[in-house]
Formats: C-alpha cells, structure tokens, sequence
C-alpha cells in the first residue's frame, strides 16, 4: 500500500512523537531516530520554501485566499511522490474548504491519523512552545478565527486556519473525504504499543509485536528529551520558554491553569470534551 | 514603455512598478503584454506543480490571479484572471516570467541580491524571506551603490573572462520592519502588491547606466543559523572551492525550471566558469534585524581581505 497520509493535530498534541514513532517503526534500526533528521519519506504542504520551489511562485507576493488556492497543486505533487512509497505529511490545520467548495488540502491522502489531547493541557503545552502567556493562548483556542503561519517576514509557513479547538477537532472528525483514525494522545501515553499499533494497522503497516515495542522504547520521552538536552531541536522556536520535549505530562493544566482559564475552556469546548472522554 | 532589466531591454505594454525605465530602443529583447492565452492543444514535455513546459513554451497559472505564458525567450504574455489590476500582475512577471526567460536564453541567474562596493559587485544569495534585500539595504547605507534586489543574471563568457553581474532592474524590495530600523520611509514607495507590508524604495544610489553590467567579486551566501544553536553575532567564511560548487547550485533561481528545460549541464560549466574567478563566502547569522550592521560590516571586511 502507498501513498500520503495525513498526520494531523492542533499544536503540541502529540503530532511530533507519533513521527518519531513512525519513522524508528518503518526505519527499522538499532539505534534510535535522530530527531533532527528522521528517515521517513516527509513532504510539507506548508513550508513557505517548499510551496515556491515547487509551484515556481514567491508565496509573499499571494494573499491569504491565493495561497489556500495553490494549496491543491502541492497536494497533487505529494501524489506524485508518493506514487510508490508512504509519504507522511504532518498537518496541524483545520479541514477547510475553498470558496467553490472544494478542500483547501486537495485530493484527499490515502489514510489520516488525527491526534488529539486535552485541551487543557494543550494550553500549557502551547505556552511554553510559543512564550505567550496561558491567558492569551487561551483566548486563540476559544477563538474561531485563530491561524497559524502567515505572510509576514519571520513566517516560514504559510498561513494555515486553526479554528477554535472544538472546531478544529469536528472539522477532522466528520470530514468524509478521507478515512480517519483518531487517537487520544492520553491513551497513546497509557499503551504507547497497544493505541500506536493500531494507528500502524490502520495505516496497513506491517508490523510484529517485537518492532512495535522497539519503536515505542526508542521513542521514549526520556531519549527524545536526552536527544534535545545534547544537540537541541530543529522545531523548537526561538521564543520558546522550555525545551520542546517538556514533560508531556497528562494533567499538568490542574497545577498550570486558573481555575478561570480552566473553566473558559471547559465551558467553550466541554461537548467535544465530553465526547472524548476528557470531562 | 521600456526597461532594462538583466541586461535585455525589455518593451511592455503594462506599467511594470519598481522597474527601471529606459529610453525606447528598437528591437527589445523582450515583449511583455496583456492578453489572452489560448489553451495548449500540443502535449506537454513536463508539467510541474501549477505550471507546464510545452516546447519553446512555459505556462504558469496562479489561480484567480494569473496566467504567464513564455515564448522562447522573448516573450511574455500575462492574461489577468478575475479582478486583478496590472499592478498586483506585474511582480509575477517581474520573478517567475522572467525566470523562465533567462533559462530559456540559457543564462546564469541567481536567486540574489547584488550591491557594487568601489566598482565590484557583491552578490548575496538566499532563499526567499533570507533577508537579501535587507541586507543589500544596510551595506547601502554603508556607502555601497546599488544594483539588483533579486536576480543576479551573470554572464562568464566576456572577452576577459571575468564574471559580470547584470542588475535586474528593480528598486529594493522592503518589509516595513526593515524600512523603520533604517530610516528609509523617505524613500517608500508603493507595496509590491496592496495587501502586502513590503515596498518598494528607490535607491539613493543605483548604478549610473542601467543596461551596464558590474565585475563580479565575491559571492555571498546567507544562511539563517539553525534553531538548535542559540541566537548571536553572524560569522562568515570562505568556502573551498568543492563546497562553494555544490552549494551555489542550490542558488539558482527557480532550479527546477532550469533542470526541466535541460539548462543544467550548462549552468554546471557557467558555475565552474564563475569560481575560477570569485571567491564564494557563507554568512550565518540569526533571523531579525539586531545584527544586521553587524553583516553588513562583515561582508565589507572579506570583501576587503579578498582584495
């Protein structure tokens, strides 16, 4: 089986660690993955760099609208490449639809994996990740009109929708267009083997129990944080306040949140809360 | 109205903003109109992403705003698609339309910035969104002339063989943040396109005759230091020869388009032709505007010791 799939998220959800599971699953190596340079074939739909090299277009010259309107070409290029292997594509956008209909992304990958956690701790997480305040990541996951990427100097991505956290999750869930696995990130840190396994079969990815547990033991928080400790993390941002494999804690937002920006979220997001068991 | 604009005079019938206007000459190099652009019926050598090469043919679509079709070299067709103004079209033909020109006609082009320091040009070279402009901006204030914002079209096939840098005809190209942090809004012009924050500003200091072309004398890379060192000083240093001929293929403007049209063994000889005379440096420096006299300097300082 081969073709794109979609590793999809809202930010600091777990997006990055089910790569890293992916890649030391597939590569099948003793040693575990440099996370600076994972060997899983990967395309990015939404590097600023990648968009121009291959539709030939400065991106900065493009509008919003005019740059969700090339998105479908690069798509298609993923297509191409993947004409015979996996490509994994991570995603942290909503699923949206161009003016005339159509999905912003294009032709639907092979298969989807949507990763979600608490929306709670995805606060804290996302302070961190990006230094802003708890309160003002806060009001962006309440906010429907909340991007990431953009069209300004220091924006190496394109500008992407977010939604509001219940909306990103729904857009995901109920889309037709692409078969989709959904897994909790919470259930993912319970029974790394048990819930990635699944995912991998979802995918039709061959795999024996012996290597599943290897990809789990080699990425392991504890070597991901070691990795980062000795030579740092490409993804991490600048402005980052904590490394970007911090804790990755369930349940931190009780010691991190108010009980004001605890209950904004519950009370924005509690039916898809409720739904996935996190209220 | 005519341009000139890496080294070819260059007659259109549209206003192309930030272009540098010449006296009409006979016979242009090149033709930029509006106009309709029929459907291919020929069966294409290779369809890119948004684009296509029909024989002596490139087409570019960027939907709902335009369609480019370039012929041979020669000529530049854009037909406006819904509501655009020739305006918010002229920066696509000013890039990708005639990046498809100079590797039509088999020229060298870099994706780069150049400035003149006594007479000698410095090429920097980058990514879009590298800071080239910027960095070209702060070593005009530091008493360097002018030449291109964002095609370096080289030509190594002169009598001396030394390598010339033709400018592309554009005035710099500045992000807002930029244009306050050196004191250039005197000279802001219009935003390349309305919704951006990026402007023209002319130059107080082009090179004199515009279809002339300027001795090349070193070649600067700019790289952005990685997230996973922390922020500083730039540094800068000179590549061997191995490095710098490997690397500068990757600064070419719009590679795959010169790999698809079969331009590449040439530009491997153009390349090698350009390092037997000029020294190739790599300056890293961290993203944002605290240390760019800090660069500029820096390149002065290896432009001097390079003699």
């Amino acid at each position: 089986m081969s073709g794109p799939v979609w590793l999809v998220s809202y930010p600091k959800s777990g997006n990055t660690w089910l790569r890293l599971l992916l890649a030391n699953l597939l590569c099948r190596r003793s040693d575990p993955q440099d996370i600076n340079d994972i060997g899983l074939a990967t395309l990015s739909l939404v590097t600023r760099q990648v968009a121009e090299e291959l539709t030939l277009v400065d991106t900065f010259l493009l509008t919003r609208d005019e740059c969700d309107r090339i998105r479908p070409a690069l798509m298609e290029e993923a297509w191409r490449e993947a004409a015979d292997l996996d490509v994994f594509i991570k995603l942290h956008e909503a699923y949206c639809h161009l003016a005339n209909g159509s999905p912003v992304l294009g032709r639907p990958a092979r298969a989807a994996v949507y990763i979600l956690r608490d929306p709670r701790d995805v606060a804290v997480s996302l302070a961190f990740h990006t230094g802003l305040p708890i309160g003002r990541v806060v009001e962006q996951m309440l906010s429907g009109s909340t991007r990431m990427g953009g069209n300004k100097p220091h924006h190496e991505q394109l500008s992407q929708p977010l939604l509001d956290w219940s909306s990103h999750v729904r857009s995901w869930t109920a889309q037709r267009d692409v078969p989709v696995h959904v897994l909790r990130y919470e259930d993912l840190r319970a029974d790394t083997a048990g819930f990635f396994g699944r995912a991998a079969t979802f995918l039709g990815l061959e795999a024996t129990p012996d290597e599943l547990a290897r990809a789990v033991r080699q990425s392991d928080f504890s070597e991901l944080q070691r990795q980062e400790t000795e030579k740092g993390f490409r993804e991490r941002r600048l402005e980052s306040t904590a490394p970007f494999f911090r804790a990755g804690r369930v349940g931190s937002w009780r010691d991190a949140l108010t009980p004001d920006q605890a209950s904004a979220i519950e009370a924005a997001h509690g039916a898809v809360m409720a739904e996935f068991g996190y209220l | 109205m005519y341009y000139s604009i890496c080294g070819l005079s260059v007659a259109a019938t549209l206003n192309l903003p930030g272009g540098l206007a010449v006296p009409p000459v006979p016979d242009p190099d090149v033709s930029v109109s509006i106009g309709e652009i029929p459907d291919d019926p020929n069966t294409p050598d290779y369809v890119g992403t948004a684009w296509r090469l029909v024989g002596r043919r490139f087409y570019l679509e960027v939907p709902g705003v335009v369609r480019l079709m370039v012929h041979d070299g020669r000529e530049i067709v854009a037909q406006p698609l819904s509501a655009v103004t020739e305006t918010d079209i002229a920066p696509f033909i000013l890039s990708t339309g005639f990046a498809a020109i100079l590797h039509q006609r088999r020229l060298l082009a870099l994706h780069a910035a150049t400035v003149a320091w006594k007479g000698q040009a410095i090429t920097l070279c980058g990514p879009t969104g590298a800071g080239k402009s910027t960095l070209s901006a702060a070593l005009c204030q530091a008493g360097a002339d002018f030449v291109g914002d964002d095609i370096a079209a080289i030509r190594t096939d002169g009598p001396d063989g030394t390598p010339v840098v033709w400018p592309d005809g554009r005035q710099h190209r500045l992000w807002a943040d930029a244009i306050e942090h050196l004191t250039l809004a005197e000279r802001q012009g219009a935003p390349i396109r309305s919704h951006m924050r990026k402007f023209h500003v002319a130059p107080s200091s082009p090179v004199e005759r515009a279809g002339d072309a300027c001795p090349l004398a070193a070649v600067i890379l700019l790289r952005t230091r990685e997230n996973t060192l922390p922020p500083g000083p730039p540094g800068i240093e000179r590549l061997a020869l191995a490095d710098a001929a490997s690397l500068l293929r990757r600064e070419v403007y719009r590679p795959s388009l010169a790999r698809c049209m079969g331009h590449d063994p040439l530009l491997f000889l153009q390349i090698a032709a350009l390092l037997d005379r000029v020294p190739v440096f790599r300056l890293e420096r961290t993203r944002g505007l605290e240390h760019l006299d800090a660069s500029a300097t820096l390149v002065l300082d290896a432009m001097t010791r390079a003699g």
